[in-house]
C-alpha cells in the first residue's frame, strides 16, 4: 500500500505552486498580495516539514526513502525557502508581471531538491536534480533590464547542461557496475568492484551533477556571473537552499563508495583544496558584494567537502552541520544585502561606507554573518570548521587540515574589508536612510541569535546531525 | 529455405501491390478531387483528355516528367532536393500497417493482407506522420524564398500543433481496442465500428488529419492568395509532383485510417474485404473534398486556437471519460 | 546452416551501419558551420540511436525515440531555427585554437573513458531480460519507475512555463 502520509511534505509543495500557478493566471494580483500568500504558505510548508521530521519508511516502490537525513534537509530547505520568500516584501528586481512566475518557480524548485534529499534511486534523483535546476535556469534571467544579464543565465544554462551530461554518463556507468538504480542495492554491490576504473569514474563524473550545484571548482564558472547577475532574492536561493540540497547528495553519493576507495579520497581532496585556494585567492579582488560571497561560496564547498570525504559517519555529521551554519550566516549577509540595495541593484563593497550609522541592527547582523563565513569563535561557522576539520584530522588528513585553516585565515582578509567598510569608512555621498520593518527587526535579531547559540551550545544539534547520518543506509 | 524464399516473394509481391494501387488511387483522386470540386461549383473539370477527362492524371503525370527540374538561385542544393522525397516517402511507408482485409489463404498458407502487422502500428505511423514536417519545413527553408519560408513555417507550425490532437484523439481508441495494432484494432470492431461509442474523438481526428494533410480550411501552408503555393512555390517538374504525390497519399492514408479505427476497416456484409475498405477510403476523401468546396480558409490565429484551446482539452477530456466508463 | 550465418552476418552488418550512421550524424551535428545542417546530422544520430534500440530488441523504444527526438524536439528546433536570424548572413569564423583546445579537450575525455571501459571488469548481470514489450514496459513505469514518470511531466511543464516567461521578456521589455 501507497503510505502517502510519507509524501505530504512534497505534496505540499505540489500545492504550493499549484497555487501560484492559478494565481499567475490572473492580471490584476497585487504584488502585495501575493508577497503575503507566499509568506504563509512558506510559513506553514515549515511547520509541515517540522511536523513530518520524525517520519521513516519507503514508499514508490522503494524508490523514495523518508529518514531523518532526509527529513532533516527538508527541514533546512523549507526553512531556507521560507526565509528567502519573507525577503521578497520589496521585490523590485523583477518584474512585476513575474511575481506569480517567480513564487511558482520558487516552490517548485524546493519541491525538486525535496525530492532530491529523498529520492534512492538513480533516475529519480536526476530526474529530481533537472527538476530544480531547470527552475533555476529560469529564475536566473528573471531579472528586469533582462537584456544585460541575458549572458548570465545561458552561461548558467551552459555549464549546468554540461554537468548534468557528466552526471547522467556516470549514472550509467554505475548501472554497468552495479546493474541497478536503486541505491540500496548498489550500496551493497559497488564497494565491492569499487576498485574498477569504470565504478570510480562513474562515482565522480555522476558527483559533478552536485559540484556544479555546489559550485565547487571544476564547476565553479558560473557562480561569480550568476551572483551578480541574478536578481538579489534568487542568488539568496542559490546561495542557501540550492547549496543545501547539492551537499546532502554529495553525501549520499561519496557513500556509495563505501569509504574503500583510496582513488575516490584523493580526487575529492584535490577539488577540495583547490576549491578553497581558488576561491578565496579571487575573493580578495572583488568589488561587488555579490561576487565576493560568489568566491567564499566556492571556498565554502571546498569546506564542506573536507568533512565528506572523511566518509565516516563523524564527518557526514559535520558536513550537515556545516550545511545548516552556512544556510544561517549565508542568509544573514543576504538579507541586509538585500535590504541595502531594496531597489534590487548590485550593490558594491563601497556602498556599504557607514552602514553602521544608517542601521546599527543591519551592520551588526552582517558583521556576525560575515564573523561565521569567517570561522570567528563563538559563531556558528567555528563550530562547523572544527567539527569539519576535526573530522578529517580524526582521519589523519592532517595536511588537508593544515591547507584549509590556511585558508580561513586568507578569507578573513577579504570579510575584514566588507566590515571595515561597514564600521569604518566614511560614505563619500550620502546614501539614504534604510528602512526597516518589524520582520526584518526581528528576523535580524534571531540570525544573530541563532548563529551565537548555536556556535555556543551546538551539542543538540550535533546529535540531531549525526542521528541524521546514522539514518543512512549504510 | 523455401519458407523464407517464399515469405520473401508473398512480401514482394505485397509490396508491389501497395505501391502501385496507391499511385494509382493518387493520380486519380486527383481526378476526382478536380471532377468533384469543380461539379461543386458549377462547372465541368477536365473533360479533354478521354472519356469524362478520365486520361488528365496520366497526361499530367508526363507531364511533370518531361518537364525541366529547376534549382533556384541561392537555394541549398541537397537539402532541396532531398525534401520531396521525405514527403512522399514518409506517406507511402504509412501504408506498410494498414491492413486491406482478413487475411487470405493461398497455397494452404494465411496471407494477412497487411505488409507489416506491427503490435505498435499506430506508433508507426505517428512517428511518420510526425517525420514528414521535415520535408515541408525543410523545403520551405531550402527554397531560399520568402513565400517559400513563410510557407514552410506555417506548415511546421500546424502540424506539429495538430499532431498533438491526433495522437490524443486516438487514446480512447486503443484503449478500447486494447492494442496498438490496427488489425487488432479492426478485429475489436467486429460488433460495432468505434464511431458509434466514439463520436468525439472521431471528430476530433478528422479535423486533426484534414488539418495535418493541410487541405482547406487548413491550407495556410499554401494559401495561394497569401503565399503563391507556400513551401513548394520554387518546386517544378517532378519534384514538385513527389511533393503533389505525397499530398494525395496522405490523403488515402487519413482515409484508411478513418476506416481501419473509426468505421470498422474492411468488414462490412455482402462485398469482400478490400472493396470495403477501398469504398470507405473514397467516401472519406469525398467528403474531405466535399469540405473544401463548402469552407473558407481559416485565419492563422484561428487555426492554431482551435488546435490548442478546443480539439487538445476535448480530446484530453475524451480521454479520461472513456477511461472511467471503462473502468466502471 | 548457411542461412543462418546469413542472418547473422546481416545483423552485424545492420549493427555498423547504425553505429556509423549515429557516428556520422555526430560529425555533422557538431562541424558544418550552417545550423540546419547541424540539425539534420543531430536528427541523422538519433535515429542511429533508435536503430541501436533495434538492434537490441526493442521495436516500441526504438519508435519512441524516432516519435520524441526526431519527429518533436529535432522539429522544434528546426522551426526555432526557421524564426531566428537569416540564413544566408556570414557565419563568424571559428578560430582556430579554440577549436584545437574544444577537440584536445574531447580527445582526452574519449581516451579516458575509452580506458575505464577496457580497464574494469565488467560483470554480466545475473538476470537478463529480453522482454521489452509495451506491457512489461508499462508496468514499469507505473510500479518501479513512477515517481519518476510522474516528476518528469513537472519538469516539462516548468519548461514550458519557462519557454513562455522567457520569450515572453523580450516582446514585453523590448517594445
Amino acid at each position: 500500500m501507497m503510505k502517502w502520509v510519507l509524501f505530504i511534505p512534497e505534496l505540499y509543495y505540489v500545492l504550493f505552486g499549484l497555487v501560484f500557478f492559478i494565481l499567475s493566471l490572473s492580471k490584476n494580483a497585487s504584488s502585495k498580495r501575493l508577497h503575503g500568500i507566499a509568506m504563509t504558505l512558506a510559513g506553514v510548508g515549515v511547520l509541515v516539514t517540522v511536523f513530518c521530521a520524525r517520519q521513516t519508511g519507503m514508499v514508490f516502490f522503494d524508490a523514495y526513502r523518508v529518514d531523518l537525513f532526509s527529513q532533516t534537509f527538508k527541514l533546512l530547505l523549507s526553512l531556507g525557502t521560507f526565509w528567502v520568500i519573507s525577503s521578497c516584501n520589496e521585490l523590485k528586481g523583477i518584474d512585476e508581471r513575474q511575481h506569480p512566475e517567480f513564487y511558482f518557480l520558487i516552490s517548485i524548485c524546493t519541491l525538486g531538491m525535496m525530492m532530491l534529499v529523498s529520492a534512492v534511486e538513480l533516475l529519480t534523483i536526476y530526474v529530481a536534480i533537472e527538476l530544480s535546476s531547470y527552475t533555476l535556469f529560469l529564475l536566473v534571467p528573471m531579472r528586469r533590464n533582462a537584456d544585460v544579464y541575458a549572458e548570465t543565465g545561458i552561461k548558467y544554462f551552459m555549464v549546468g547542461v554540461t554537468a548534468s551530461a557528466f552526471m547522467i554518463f556516470g549514472i550509467s556507468l554505475i548501472f554497468g557496475m552495479a546493474h541497478t538504480t536503486y541505491v540500496t542495492d548498489i550500496l551493497r554491490v559497488l564497494p565491492g568492484v569499487i576498485h574498477e576504473p569504470a565504478a570510480i569514474a562513474g562515482l565522480v563524473l555522476a558527483l559533478c551533477g552536485f559540484f556544479f550545484k555546489q559550485a565547487l571548482f571544476p564547476f565553479h564558472s558560473w557562480a561569480p556571473d550568476v551572483y551578480q547577475g541574478a536578481a538579489n532574492q534568487v542568488t539568496t536561493f542559490i546561495a542557501t537552499a540550492s547549496k543545501m540540497a547539492a551537499a546532502a547528495m554529495v553525501i549520499r553519493f561519496v557513500g556509495f563508495s563505501g569509504g574503500e576507495s583510496e582513488v575516490l579520497v584523493n580526487v575529492l581532496m584535490t577539488l577540495s583544496i583547490l576549491s578553497m585556494t581558488f576561491g578565496n585567492l579571487v575573493a580578495i579582488i572583488q568589488k561587488d558584494i555579490k561576487r565576493l560571497l560568489a568566491y567564499s561560496s566556492i571556498a565554502h564547498a571546498g569546506y564542506m567537502l573536507v568533512g565528506i570525504l572523511s566518509m565516516s559517519e563523524r564527518g557526514f555529521a559535520s558536513a550537515i552541520y556545516y550545511a545548516l551554519a552556512y544556510l544561517v550566516m549565508n542568509y544573514a549577509v543576504f538579507m541586509v544585502i538585500m535590504k541595502i540595495a531594496d531597489d534590487g541593484h548590485n550593490l558594491q563593497i563601497k556602498e556599504l561606507a557607514g552602514l553602521h550609522k544608517r542601521s546599527p541592527l543591519l551592520a551588526m547582523t552582517l558583521m556576525m554573518g560575515l564573523f561565521g563565513l569567517a570561522g570567528i569563535p563563538p559563531t556558528v561557522g567555528f563550530t562547523g570548521k572544527f567539527l569539519v576539520f576535526a573530522a578529517a584530522l580524526e582521519k589523519g588528513y592532517l595536511a588537508l587540515v593544515v591547507i584549509g585553516m590556511v585558508n580561513a585565515t586568507i578569507s578573513l582578509y577579504y570579510y575584514l574589508i566588507v566590515i571595515k567598510a561597514a564600521y569604518l569608512l566614511e560614505p563619500v555621498r550620502p546614501y539614504p536612510a534604510i528602512r526597516i520593518d518589524a520582520w526584518t527587526r526581528s528576523m535580524s535579531l534571531a540570525l544573530v541569535g541563532l548563529s551565537v547559540y548555536l556556535g555556543i551550545f551546538p551539542d543538540k544539534f550535533v546529535a540531531l546531525t549525526e542521528a541524521a547520518a546514522r539514518s543512512l543506509p549504510y | 529455405m523455401l519458407t523464407w524464399s517464399l515469405g520473401f516473394l508473398i512480401l514482394m509481391v505485397k509490396l508491389g501491390a501497395v505501391l502501385l494501387f496507391l499511385l494509382l488511387a493518387a493520380a486519380y483522386l486527383v481526378w476526382l478531387e478536380r471532377k468533384f470540386l469543380a461539379r461543386l461549383q458549377v462547372r465541368y473539370g477536365p473533360n479533354r483528355a478521354g472519356k469524362y477527362g478520365l486520361l488528365q492524371p496520366i497526361a499530367d503525370m508526363i507531364k511533370m516528367l518531361t518537364k525541366e527540374d529547376t534549382i533556384p538561385e541561392g537555394a541549398d542544393r541537397v537539402i532541396f532536393l532531398l525534401a520531396p522525397a521525405v514527403v512522399t516517402v514518409t506517406a507511402l511507408l504509412m501504408f506498410a500497417v494498414i491492413p486491406f482485409g482478413g487475411d487470405l489463404s493461398f497455397l494452404g498458407k494465411r496471407i494477412p493482407m497487411v505488409i507489416a502487422d506491427l503490435n505498435i502500428g499506430l506508433l508507426f505511423v505517428f512517428a511518420l506522420s510526425s517525420l514528414g514536417v521535415y520535408g515541408i519545413a525543410l523545403g520551405g527553408w531550402a527554397s531560399n524564398s520568402k513565400y517559400s519560408l513563410l510557407g514552410g513555417i506555417r506548415g511546421a507550425a500546424q502540424m506539429i500543433s495538430y499532431e498533438l490532437s491526433l495522437g490524443l484523439s486516438l487514446v480512447p481508441v486503443v484503449m478500447l481496442a486494447g492494442s496498438f495494432s490496427l488489425v487488432d484494432i479492426v478485429r475489436a470492431q467486429e460488433a460495432y465500428p468505434f464511431i458509434l461509442v466514439q463520436p468525439l474523438a472521431f471528430v476530433i481526428f478528422v479535423i486533426s488529419a484534414m488539418a495535418e494533410s493541410k487541405r482547406i480550411p487548413f491550407d495556410l501552408p499554401e494559401a495561394e492568395n497569401e503565399l503563391g503555393a507556400g513551401y513548394h512555390t520554387e518546386y517544378s517538374g517532378i519534384r514538385f509532383g513527389l511533393f503533389f504525390l505525397g499530398e494525395y497519399v496522405n490523403m488515402q492514408v487519413l482515409g484508411a485510417l478513418v476506416a481501419v479505427l473509426f468505421l470498422g476497416g474492411w468488414s462490412g456484409p455482402f462485398l469482400s474485404g478490400p472493396a470495403w475498405f477501398c469504398i470507405k477510403i473514397l467516401v472519406v476523401a469525398l467528403v474531405m473534398i466535399w469540405i473544401r468546396g463548402t469552407l473558407p480558409r481559416l485565419r492563422y490565429d484561428q487555426l492554431m486556437a482551435l488546435g490548442w484551446k478546443v480539439l487538445i482539452p476535448l480530446a484530453l477530456v475524451n480521454i479520461v471519460v472513456t477511461g472511467a466508463v471503462i473502468l466502471i | 546452416m548457411s542461412f543462418l550465418i546469413g542472418t547473422e552476418a546481416i545483423a552485424h552488418v545492420a549493427f555498423w551501419i547504425v553505429v556509423g550512421l549515429t557516428f556520422g550524424g555526430a560529425v555533422i551535428a557538431v562541424f558544418p558551420r550552417n545550423i540546419i545542417y547541424n540539425v539534420l546530422g543531430l536528427v541523422m544520430a538519433l535515429s542511429g540511436v533508435a536503430g541501436l534500440y533495434l538492434y537490441l530488441g526493442s521495436f516500441f523504444i526504438a519508435l519512441m525515440q524516432l516519435l520524441i527526438y526526431v519527429g518533436a524536439i529535432c522539429i522544434s528546433i528546426v522551426f526555432a531555427i526557421m524564426l531566428s536570424r537569416p540564413l544566408h548572413l556570414e557565419v563568424p569564423k571559428r578560430s582556430v585554437p579554440k577549436v584545437a583546445m574544444a577537440a584536445g579537450a574531447s580527445a582526452i575525455f574519449f581516451a579516458a573513458v575509452v580506458g575505464v571501459i577496457f580497464k574494469s571488469n565488467w560483470v554480466p548481470a545475473p538476470e537478463q531480460s529480453g522482454d521489452w514489450s509495451v506491457v512489461t514496459i508499462g508496468h514499469l513505469l507505473l510500479t518501479r519507475y513512477d515517481l519518476v514518470f510522474e516528476v518528469i511531466s513537472l519538469v516539462l511543464l516548468v519548461a514550458i512555463i519557462g519557454a513562455i516567461v522567457t520569450a515572453g521578456y523580450s516582446r514585453r521589455f523590448s517594445s
